[in-house]
């Protein structure tokens, strides 16, 4: 609530700003949010942004451009190791040789918040400049801004370099409709997130600290309440960061598609965190299986593999996070072989019975692997699947509770919609020129939620997304 | 820039049920947060910050007052009453209560540090602390809580926020409108309003709730038998409760330790007992005794005579007023320990 309402008052006195000093305006609100974090993190962050900045200047007309490329990434991925994967990585091993040095330190000194979003978006412009897709940028405060631009800052979307740059220099003239679609997306964020995805998520995280307290059916309700929870909180992210990045005339990629209409999981990480994974498709998967072409077949399945498991370990130090990573990896590997027989033998079920199949069965997946996502670590994965066939016991805990009611209600409008505006378009469009001609279902419907909004505050929510 | 005010105005216009709402609160400043007071025993339906309450009169009064003997602690200080107190100091001893609800150290070493920035004396102290709550964390979102931003030195902004927040909460604002407007305390209204009679001394700060003491005087046992849940089970065993104190907590101690060493403190360190007989941490007793002095430190949890009795408790914490008078005897050498208590 209170970035909300710094965000707010930050985009009218940016639009009273005289237009060439609105790039570094928002390069210090960005920098001032971070410093909220860590009073030394717009530092760091200036160093690592300088680097990537000259790194990608000297790249077109270096002598030996390979070697410069190699060394801004190895720069780029050593920070990340070093600052967020220490303790996981490079502790272990250190320790192995009986030295008491911890690397993990680093982690205090330079909070790690964002990293993984920031490094990918570093890496990403330095191979579109070193493949030649994109010329470096001339303006440091602009390549700054790419970095730090602080609605996306904590949790994405992992904005492309070619397409956050190309928007400047940004438009001078003031555009209302900007700021009115900007709210209302941020105001559809908080919504999601306040209303729906912290009472889902009340109920979730109880599962994974006393696990014990649950019966069989309970804990399978909350594995498949998993993914929405995870939808709700991180799309409830996204539209405010997007909502607030448009209100300053800057648009943000989207992240998510209607996930839960996917059909298979090919189609599913097309649409879910879509800007992660389309960076993992573009500069891990596509790069693999280019280099690895003489190995024909082989290329493929070592790219997806690769690429999965580095998507899983992206979002933490855990072997939780790494199984996360090789089960997508499986999926997709298993959708890729099968693809032909699967088209048969579907063809057999009739057309939105078998859509509706594919995407319960998509759903069920992600829902059963999302439990390596929110357990802590491995033992606590299998303690919930244990728990599952666990002998009926008298109920300790019950699941359905007025808000978490109220909140699935929401979740099944939220859904239905999506399926409206997917499978029965022109009931959508009835429903959408019924909003859009009648001023005063909108106005019911903000007051609405801006009521709800506030009355479910507690101060202390935090986003899923953070943590990476 | 026309069409940007133009925007502008449209969107305080959409804003405005909100601002208007915002100004009443601001108007009525219903939990006192806002405006300075002399008296805070207006609106005593409405649960307030004791910890900002304290603050408060003591920030108002400390010149003219010239406080130099305070009481630290959690709720549970509040039956050791200043009054009470009075009769072990000496006379010149000017006695003020500067508890807050749920007390921690980290509260409690911020108070001493302010009084001693504001160059106040500090004579006598006796604390009177949780074995949960005393070396908790610090709880920086519930606003019943939260510390009093200027003692603390945290964001006034952060503070006035989080009472905002609470004008939002429908069934505080019903409860508050209707008992307002009828002055009758309906049963829903118990989740978020108080329906006692208390009072808070102007000077002191000491702190009476007449309602509890007429219910026990009017039926005692039926004040039980409403509040079973409030009496948690016991084991009748030896149960101790987990390690607290840290490195941070240790510094915090030694500040303390110093502040009282500089003003000369004559100071006992009471750790209260409970219901629920469940013993302080004894690794965490052994600090706080390295620390403070072992002559300062009066642990009364675990099983003893004291909690044993049911009759000696309001609830599983909060001890009566007679008490803590006998836990002050001890203290201060009149009665001797508890046959069991060490």
């Amino acid at each position: 609530m209170k970035f909300a309402f710094w965000a707010i008052v930050s985009v009218f006195i940016y639009y009273f700003l005289p237009f060439r000093f609105r790039v570094a305006y928002l390069v210090i609100l960005s920098c001032l949010f971070c410093a909220t974090y860590d009073i030394y993190l717009p530092v760091y962050l200036a160093v690592y942004a300088a680097l990537n900045f000259f790194i990608a200047q000297k790249l077109p007309s270096h002598p030996s451009k390979k070697a410069l490329f190699r060394l801004g990434i190895v720069l780029n991925l050593t920070q990340l190791i070093l600052i967020r994967y220490a303790s996981f990585a490079i502790d272990p091993i250190l320790e192995l040789f009986g030295t008491d040095i911890k690397v993990s330190v680093l982690s205090s000194i330079i909070i790690p918040i964002g990293m993984s979003y920031y490094t990918l978006q570093g890496i990403g412009y330095l191979i579109n400049v070193k493949m030649g897709w994109e010329k470096p940028e001339k303006n440091f405060l602009r390549f700054f801004l790419y970095i730090i631009f602080f609605p996306k800052f904590i949790s994405g979307p992992i904005e492309r370099s070619n397409l956050f740059l190309q928007q400047f220099p940004l438009k001078n003239e003031f555009d209302s409709s900007n700021l009115t679609e900007g709210f209302r997306l941020a105001l559809l964020g908080f919504f999601k997130k306040i209303i729906i995805a912290n009472h889902l998520g009340n109920s979730i995280s109880q599962l994974y600290s006393c696990t014990d307290d649950y019966m069989g059916y309970q804990i399978i309700a909350l594995i498949l309440l998993q993914p929405l929870y995870l939808y709700f909180d991180f799309s409830g992210y996204t539209d405010i960061a997007i909502g607030f990045a448009r209100a300053f005339g800057i648009k943000l990629s989207p992240n998510f598609n209607k996930p839960f209409l996917s059909e298979n999981m090919t189609i599913f990480w097309r649409r879910f965190h879509i800007s992660l994974s389309s960076w993992f498709n573009d500069y891990v998967f596509k790069q693999t299986s280019f280099r690895l072409r003489r190995l024909k077949g082989k290329a493929t399945v070592i790219a997806v593999f690769l690429t999965w498991i580095l998507f899983g370990i992206w979002h933490g130090a855990g072997w939780n996070f790494m199984v996360l990573g090789v089960l997508q990896a499986l999926a997709i590997y298993y959708e890729f072989r099968t693809k032909n027989f699967r088209v048969k033998l579907f063809s057999l079920i009739p057309g939105y019975s078998r859509q509706l199949a594919g995407r319960l069965f998509t759903y069920c997946f992600y829902a059963l692997s999302l439990t390596f996502f929110f357990a802590p670590d491995l033992p606590s994965v299998w303690r919930v699947f244990s728990e599952i066939s666990s002998p009926l016991e008298i109920q300790k805990i019950s699941l359905l509770n007025k808000s978490l009611f109220f909140s699935m209600v929401l979740v099944v409008i939220f859904l239905l919609y999506e399926v409206l505006q997917n499978d029965f378009n022109s009931v959508y469009r009835k429903i959408h020129m019924l909003w859009v001609n009648n001023k005063a279902v909108r106005i019911i419907v903000y007051y609405a939620g801006l009521f709800l909004i506030l009355t479910q505050l507690d101060g202390n929510a935090s986003f899923i997304y953070e943590m990476f | 820039m026309r069409s940007l005010l133009g925007y502008i105005k449209r969107t305080l216009v959409f804003l405005a049920p909100f601002l208007v709402y915002l100004v009443v609160y601001i108007a009525i400043d219903p939990f006192m947060v806002i405006f300075k007071y002399d008296d805070f025993n207006r609106r005593s339906h409405i649960p307030k910050n004791r910890d900002y309450v304290s603050s408060e009169v003591y920030m108002r009064n400390r010149e003219k007052e010239k406080y130099n003997s305070f009481i630290f602690g959690s709720s549970t200080a509040l039956f050791v009453r200043p009054s009470m107190w009075m009769t072990y100091l000496p006379d010149a001893a000017k006695v003020f209560s500067f508890d807050a609800s749920r007390e921690n150290i980290i509260g409690i070493w911020s108070k001493i540090k302010y009084i001693d920035h504001m160059n106040d004396r500090i004579d006598n102290a006796v604390f009177v602390i949780d074995y949960n709550y005393a070396f908790d964390k610090l709880d920086k979102e519930n606003v019943l809580f939260v510390k009093h931003p200027r003692i603390y030195r945290s964001s006034w902004c952060n503070f006035q926020y989080l009472n905002l927040l609470k004008i939002f909460d429908v069934n505080l604002v019903r409860s508050m409108v209707v008992y307002g407007l009828t002055n009758e305390f309906k049963p829903y209204m118990s989740d978020c309003l108080l329906n006692e009679r208390s009072y808070i001394d102007l000077v002191t700060n000491e702190y009476v709730n007449f309602s509890i003491q007429e219910e026990l005087n009017t039926d005692s046992l039926r004040y039980y038998e409403i509040r079973q849940d409030r009496f948690p089970e016991r084991s009748g065993k030896e149960c101790e409760y987990r390690q607290q104190i840290t490195n941070d907590h240790i510094e915090m101690l030694k500040e303390i330790k110093s502040i009282f060493v500089k003003h000369g403190t004559d100071y006992k360190f009471i750790i209260s007992p409970n219901y629920q007989q469940l013993s302080f941490n004894k690794d965490d007793l052994e600090i706080l005794r390295s620390i403070l002095g072992a002559d300062h430190v009066f642990d009364f949890t675990g099983i003893n005579s004291i909690s044993d009795e049911k009759s000696n408790f309001y609830d599983a914490l909060h001890f009566k007023p007679y008490v803590g008078k006998q836990l002050l005897d001890i203290a201060y050498n009149i009665q001797p320990g508890l046959s069991n208590y060490l």
